[in-house]
């Protein structure tokens, strides 16, 4: 019995691996068909494709000669294209020889472009859009889409505050346009609005989840930037950051595919700042005492500190902690991706399965998710067409406390004193306060390992459409989209931590839960019609409601049994509960109409009027129209005759978006809240009134070319962009004789202005090697225009002025290293004699000059080679690590004489110290004493510019006729480097760091952020 | 026809689910303009002013803790610039504490601002604690604008033009266009609103006691505090023995018992109360984190047999005080208590008759409680000072006294070295920046 089953398996799957060979018998009428491919002028074309229509996927290309060979029969068309040329379909008859001239397109490949409600030819686009195709971004180790975009596209800076697996990622397009709302753009995923913000309420010191990180990227056909005023304003008062437009894969007639993709890899940080020895650390210690001798005329011994502390520094055995090396591991990245896409005329579908896998390369972080999609388009009848896309998600995010906060573990382990082991010789976590560093407060490793934090979302995305035609120019189309977030997070501080023990809490943990429920209806008209033989109108005018409701819970417990349990049942006490909900609505009225005048003359203009509950109420409804104009030079007559330009496309245009993310839901309104004395609710006053609250308005006007060379082997973008965003949201000091310190007001102006380029050029495109390569650089230059207060000091590092960019800092300064005392020459701004806060000025800012990317395609027979980099260059950052990790023996807490207590280990860059009058260096004497170190100093201000090599990928696609043999109809192998190199000036531990992701106007600050990641991977894609 | 069928019911079905996107109405709030709309609503508003003064800025912590920390009790050892400069005591127009300070405590005053100004007026035939609420509202003011007075005026000379920006109205229409660009009073106008204010109070609220807000009883122990720091020798006495005399009040004979415990005890005159749901910071600032550490003086400053010297304890590298020992923020702030009108009584005994012995027997009811034996007499004045200043610091440590005691009997610069601007703090910059009309304390830069 048992035999026979076996047997049954194994029958059924022989019959399944054979069956994609049963369809590959022969076509009996067979033969060969060769010929050249040429251009119009005559000379060859390397590189086309030739293919025979009933067999999509089997196909050669013409060699340097624009020669091809191919087997097809009589009845068969032969199908020749190549990007840029008009593609020919050809009868092959009883013909053996066919000779094709292939002519350049003038709908410039009439490349298709997703632009706000609807779609485009690139041609006739009049604003700025840039677009991404999957292959692009698909298949990278990262865990959500906007990582993916850093580098490809001029205009669109994209830094990852923190490598944290799941975390936040900051995008701007065009520079950040708001002071204290959000700079983020806009994402639109197959036509809706997303929430895109951090929902998580877990202290995490600074850095955000990241709720795009809920879609999986490789569902995503195509993403467009929209950059310009003329593209955005369809999105009104959410246009002012730009909008990225997000396409998801659709199924296409005719065949059935069933793809397999994977990826596996290593991951561990782009570099490891370099920490003294146990011996190094004694001899610096020893160092800063008999300097102290030099300066301060103290009397202490060569070897004081080390005598005090009871160790030698010359013992070869003493116990050494790398602390970098405990808390940082190698770890493993992964993902699986099972797909099917296929469909009739009537019915076409594509689905998708994946499961992604991050470790982090912390001790105690990771990120998980499952995500599954389908997308359904169907012909009710030929007037009426209907679709559904339809995402669930899962992801878990395993996290630790970070970045500037007191129990972060990057930060715990700064300074970590090497002498001070991890675990004790009984197996128990080593207590800091029994050894010789102030700066650590817990054992970093335990709390990496033994503090339990999860951030679980599920994340549902549904939109179900209807597409009608009323007459052959006029179409309605209505949605409803759903989008839903259920997100938890989960806390537990074990009791053998320091924090539950110096709270006596016995332990504590939380359960917090936000859920946003977001629905959206949208309907519109559109007509399309060419009037005479000129004209060609292309219209739409439409409604759009949306409505959010958003639930909040929080439970905080302590007093654990044992730290065998987590979860809050077992606590002995609820120390917090509460719930809480706040909601939002936008109504909205849109068109937009496009008109072009024989194909050379073309005209946009857009409008969208926003309503929203978030407005105040003298300005409930906003206006926000753009209009642009672009000249199609290459369809004049006098263009006619020249080869050089195949695009030749200057445009102008000028809109007003705004933004209104970022105000409060009811922060127009004078508000009373409750609060509890003697556990009795009381009314207290929460914020003024300002009827006049209404969102960020921003005009911006491009100016811009569009230049195809050379039958478009060489395309080139240019703009040059204003914006200037008025009425800023901003919290306006107000005299606190009000008992409020500032309120949210429509006031101040902040101006983006810059450059961009996009160059993109086929440099080869043999037979067998090709190479192409796209190159983009942005010089946008921030400034705050008007405050209503200036200078205002926004924390201890950084202020915000008028004349100045976003994120400047205000430290105190200083004039270097006196090369004869080795002490800092701090500058004593207001000449009061005393260095202290107000000694502060500005020492510069974190915005960058320039940044932008380089890729590169190369191809060789089946082998293909992506290499991108990607650069910042000009922004400066703040290391405040090297405050703790740079004290140069500072005893903080402990008396210099008697027993001398440093913050911690040092890195070993303060090798470089002052050591000897006539040394000349920019990092000062050791010394027990304090004259040196001044936590919010320009000492600890470094360059911040890097050049990244982001992603070297070699793959290889195994030929037709041998995937063929295996059933397959593509087989690719490759192997993919992330972020393998980095040339930067930058001390810490990786250049792209921002502590305080949520807040630009303090950017640039690094203190103990969780680093960058380098991966290596390796993948397969296959396809049936 | 069925089409259009099709596509104007599917518009219909539209607008009926989407008309009211744009109505929403906040879950958890009340609008401004009718809060207070009947007697439960002015209670409400009125207990919301305790809450207020439980903010980090104010009693909730660093009001309580930087008296100490700019003295010699406590000292700082981490990282944040705005409590190293007020251990430093230099302390920089751009401090944070003093900015948030000033924001919080004049907070409070917007409520008793409001309560006055509304209250009578309120129609609610059932609102039969009207004149309490209004009284308690004045001493809640009185309360405030002392607190502000003592870091940013110069309470120790009456004379002085430095007196506070006195804003007695509520904000117009609660619209922040309509705040008021105050000059700063005189000294002496400063002390009169805030014993104008205790008087009312006092008047309103006979015979209500409750010893965890601002009652009968709190209105008279401040008004002995505020007569001693406007040198009203004789009123400050009066006040002080009408409170020990009330019989209301006993000292509690164990320190101990005094600080370990989350309740109120038969010394609390005004306790602000915490709980372990609504708790302060103190312990988490100076005994659960790491870089508010007792300063080594205070613990050696105590005779031998002080009970109170063991109100501390020795861990983590550095001795923590007890005083704020609940490891949920759950001790009250002791805001006035019977020791500290004892202290009252005899500093006001000794300066109004210029006797250094007029005073003796209130110390040494203060020093017998503590486990010490008595003081018999003083030679002269400057030994009674200091005895009264040792006192003052050994009973009263991480209350919130230390600083506003050595800057109002001139010890500033004898004791630590400071120029004499520095017995009042700076106005903060940022409220200078917007007013106009607010000028600096002398000393300080104005930006």
């Amino acid at each position: 019995m048992r035999l026979k089953l076996i047997q049954t398996i194994k029958s059924c799957l022989i019959l399944f691996l054979m069956l994609p060979f049963i369809s590959l018998d022969a076509f009996a009428q067979e033969r060969e068909v060769t010929g050249t491919v040429t251009v119009a002028s005559g000379e060859p074309l390397a590189g086309a494709t030739v293919r025979v229509a009933a067999l999509p996927d089997q196909g050669t290309v013409t060699d340097i000669d624009g020669f091809y060979s191919i087997n097809a029969s009589p009845d068969d068309v032969l199908i020749i294209s190549f990007i840029g040329y008009q593609t020919q379909e050809i009868l092959v008859g009883d013909r053996t020889e066919i000779n094709v001239v292939l002519r350049v397109d003038q709908q410039l490949l009439s490349e298709v472009v997703v632009v706000g409600y609807g779609v485009q030819t690139r041609s006739d686009l009049t604003g700025s859009i840039a677009s991404i195709s999957a292959d692009e971004i698909e298949n990278q180790p990262v865990a959500s889409l906007d990582a993916a975009l850093q580098g490809r596209a001029s205009g669109v800076f994209v830094s990852s505050p923190s490598g944290t697996p799941g975390a936040g990622i900051t995008i701007n397009i065009r520079g950040q346009t708001s002071l204290s709302a959000s700079s983020e753009p806009l994402y639109v995923i197959d036509g809706v609005p997303v929430i895109a913000e951090d929902l998580s309420g877990l202290f995490s010191g600074g850095q955000s989840t990241n709720s795009l990180a809920d879609l999986n990227p490789n569902d995503i056909a195509s993403i467009e930037i929209l950059k310009d005023a003329s593209a955005t304003a369809i999105y009104g008062s959410r246009g002012a950051n730009g909008v990225v437009l997000i396409t998801t894969k659709r199924g296409e007639a005719g065949t059935s595919k069933i793809g397999f993709n994977t990826y596996t890899g290593f991951q561990n940080i782009t570099n490891a700042v370099d920490m003294m020895s146990s011996q190094e650390f004694l001899n610096l210690m020893n160092d800063a005492a008999i300097q102290d001798n030099r300066d301060l005329g103290t009397n202490y011994s060569d070897t004081h500190v080390s005598d005090i502390w009871g160790y030698d520094p010359n013992d070869p055995d003493i116990q050494n902690t790398r602390w970098y090396d405990e808390i940082f591991r190698t770890s493993a990245v992964s993902n699986y991706e099972l797909t099917a896409s296929g469909g009739s005329d009537q019915t076409r579908y594509f689905t998708s399965l994946s499961y992604f896998d991050q470790e982090g390369v912390q001790l105690g972080t990771g990120f998980e998710r499952i995500s599954g999609r389908v997308n359904l388009d169907t012909e009710v009848t030929n007037w009426l067409d209907f679709g559904a896309n339809i995402t669930l998600n899962r992801t878990i995010q395993d996290r630790t406390i970070n970045d500037n906060s007191l129990f972060g573990v990057v930060i715990n382990a700064l300074a970590g004193d090497p002498l001070m082991p991890v675990y004790e010789d009984d197996g128990s976590y080593a207590d800091p306060f029994s050894y010789f560093g102030w700066w650590m407060l817990d054992n970093p490793v335990l709390i990496a390992n033994e503090y339990s934090r999860f951030t679980r979302t599920v994340r549902g995305l549904g939109t179900i459409f209807g597409n009608a035609s009323i007459t052959d120019e006029l179409s309605f189309r209505s949605s409803l989209s759903i989008d839903y977030t259920n997100l938890d997070d989960e806390a537990y501080t074990p009791i053998i931590s320091r924090e539950s023990q110096n709270s006596q809490s016995n332990g504590f943990g939380s359960f917090l839960t936000t859920q946003d429920f977001t629905w959206l209806i949208e309907n519109y008209l559109s007509y399309v019609n060419t009037i005479g033989e000129k004209h060609n109108v292309n219209a739409l005018v439409g409604t759009s409601f949306q409505s959010s409701n958003r639930n909040f819970s929080s439970i905080n417990a302590q007093g654990f049994p044992s730290d065998q349990f987590t979860k809050l049942s077992v606590a002995s006490q609820v120390t917090a509960a509460s719930t809480s909900g706040t909601s939002w609505g936008l109504a909205s009225y849109y068109f937009r109409g496009n008109y072009s005048y024989d194909n050379r003359y073309l005209f946009t203009a857009t409008g969208r009027i926003d309503g929203s509950s978030r407005f105040g109420d003298n300005f409930r409804y906003g206006f926000f129209p753009s209009g642009s104009i672009a000249w199609r030079m290459t369809n004049e007559s006098f263009m006619e005759n020249q080869e050089i330009f195949s695009e030749l496309k200057p445009r102008i245009s000028y809109g007003i978006t705004g933004n209104q993310e970022g105000i409060g839901n009811f922060a127009s309104r004078g508000l009373f809240g409750v609060s509890e004395y003697r556990s009795t609710p009381t009314l207290v006053s929460t914020q003024l009134s300002n009827a006049d609250l209404t969102w960020e308005s921003t005009k911006q006007i491009d100016v811009g070319v569009d230049i195809g060379l050379f039958e478009d082997r060489l395309n080139i973008s240019a703009d040059y962009f204003i914006k200037t965003t008025e009425d800023l949201l901003l919290n306006r000091l107000i005299p606190g004789i009000s008992g409020f310190s500032s309120v949210t007001e429509n006031v101040g102006k902040v101006e983006n202005k810059g450059f961009e380029f996009d160059i993109r050029g086929a440099i080869l495109s043999g037979r067998d090697l090709s190479w192409t390569s796209s190159f983009n650089i942005s010089f946008i230059k921030n400034e705050v225009l008007e405050l209503v207060v200036d200078d205002q000091i926004l924390n201890d590092s950084h202020i915000l002025s008028e004349g100045q960019p976003m994120g400047t800092f205000h430290l105190i300064d200083h004039n270097g290293v006196d090369p004869a005392t080795g002490n800092m020459l701090w500058i004593d701004e207001n000449g009061d004699g005393i260095i202290d806060s107000g000694d502060r000025r500005t020492v510069g800012n974190a915005q960058p000059d320039f940044f932008g990317g380089w890729a590169n395609t190369l191809t060789y027979k089946g082998f293909d080679l992506n290499v991108m980099f990607q650069f910042t260059y000009g922004n400066e950052l703040f290391n405040h690590s090297r405050a703790s990790y740079e004290n140069l023996g500072w005893s903080r807490i402990g008396i210099p004489g008697i027993f001398p207590l440093p913050d911690g280990n040092n890195h070993s860059l303060a090798d470089n110290r002052w050591m000897q009058p006539g040394d000349q260096t920019d990092i000062p004497r050791a010394g027990l004493t304090n004259k040196n170190w001044r936590e919010y100093s320009s000492r600890w201000l470094e360059d911040g510019s890097y050049l990244r090599l982001k992603n070297l990928t070699l793959g290889y696609n195994f030929s037709p006729d041998f995937t063929r043999r295996l059933g397959m109809s593509n087989l690719r192998l490759y192997v993919q480097g992330q972020n393998l190199l980095t040339f930067t000036n930058y001390t810490g531990l990786d250049p792209e760091v921002n502590q305080n992701a949520r807040n630009p106007l303090v950017a640039g600050s690094d203190f103990g952020t969780h680093p960058q990641v380098k991966t290596v991977s390796f993948g397969i894609n296959l396809e049936f | 026809m069925k089409k259009l069928l099709i596509i104007i019911l599917t518009i219909f079905t539209v607008f009926l689910m989407s008309c009211d996107v744009l109505d929403t109405e906040p879950q958890t709030s009340l609008d401004a303009a009718t809060v207070l709309s009947n007697g439960a609503a002015a209670e409400a508003v009125l207990l919301g002013a305790y809450s207020r003064m439980q903010a980090g800025p104010y009693y909730g912590v660093h009001y309580t803790l930087s008296p100490d920390l700019a003295t010699d009790n406590a000292r700082y050892q981490g990282f944040f610039d705005s409590q190293l400069e007020v251990n430093s005591g230099t302390v920089p127009i751009s401090n944070l504490w003093i900015g948030t300070a000033w924001v919080s405590i004049y907070r409070v005053v917007n409520v008793s601002n409001l309560l006055i100004a509304e209250v009578p007026g309120i129609e609610d035939d059932t609102f039969s604690s009207r004149d309490r609420v209004l009284g308690e509202a004045h001493a809640v003011r009185a309360l405030a604008y002392f607190d502000l007075l003592r870091v940013f005026g110069y309470h120790f000379d009456t004379t002085s033009p430095h007196g506070l920006p006195l804003l007695t109205e509520p904000i117009e229409n609660n619209d922040f266009n309509l705040i008021p660009d105050l000059p700063r009073s005189s000294i002496a106008e400063t002390y009169q609103l805030i014993l104008s204010d205790l008087d009312t109070a006092i008047n309103l609220m006979e015979g209500y006691s409750d010893n965890t807000r601002m009652s009968y009883w709190a209105a008279l122990a401040l008004r002995a505090r505020v007569n001693l720091y406007a040198k009203n020798y004789t009123a400050a006495f009066n006040d002080a023995s009408a409170v020990i005399n009330s019989g209301a009040f006993s000292l509690v004979s164990d320190v101990n018992n005094l600080f370990l415990t989350t309740n109120t005890t038969s010394e609390s005159i005004f306790d602000l109360v915490f709980t372990d749901q609504d708790g302060s910071t103190l312990f988490t600032f100076t005994f659960q984190r790491d870089e508010y550490n007792v300063n080594p003086s205070l613990i050696e400053s105590f005779e031998a047999g002080d009970s109170r010297a063991g109100l501390f304890v020795f861990t983590r590298n550095s001795n923590r005080p007890l005083k704020w020992s609940d490891s949920n923020n759950a001790n009250n702030v002791k805001v006035l208590r019977l020791a500290e009108m004892y202290l009252i009584r005899s500093e006001a005994a000794v300066m109004r008759d210029n006797n250094p012995n007029a005073g003796v027997d209130d110390l040494n009811v203060v020093r017998n409680r503590a486990g010490l034996g008595d003081i018999n007499s003083f030679s002269n004045m400057d030994d009674y000072v200091d005895a009264l200043l040792q006192e003052r610091r050994a009973e009263l440590n991480y209350e919130g006294h230390r600083f506003f005691d050595v800057a109002r009997l001139d010890k500033l610069g004898e004791m630590f070295g400071r120029e004499a601007f520095r017995k009042a703090f700076p106005i903060p910059r940022d409220e200078l920046q917007i007013q106009e009309n607010l000028t600096q304390n002398p000393g300080y830069p104005t930006e």
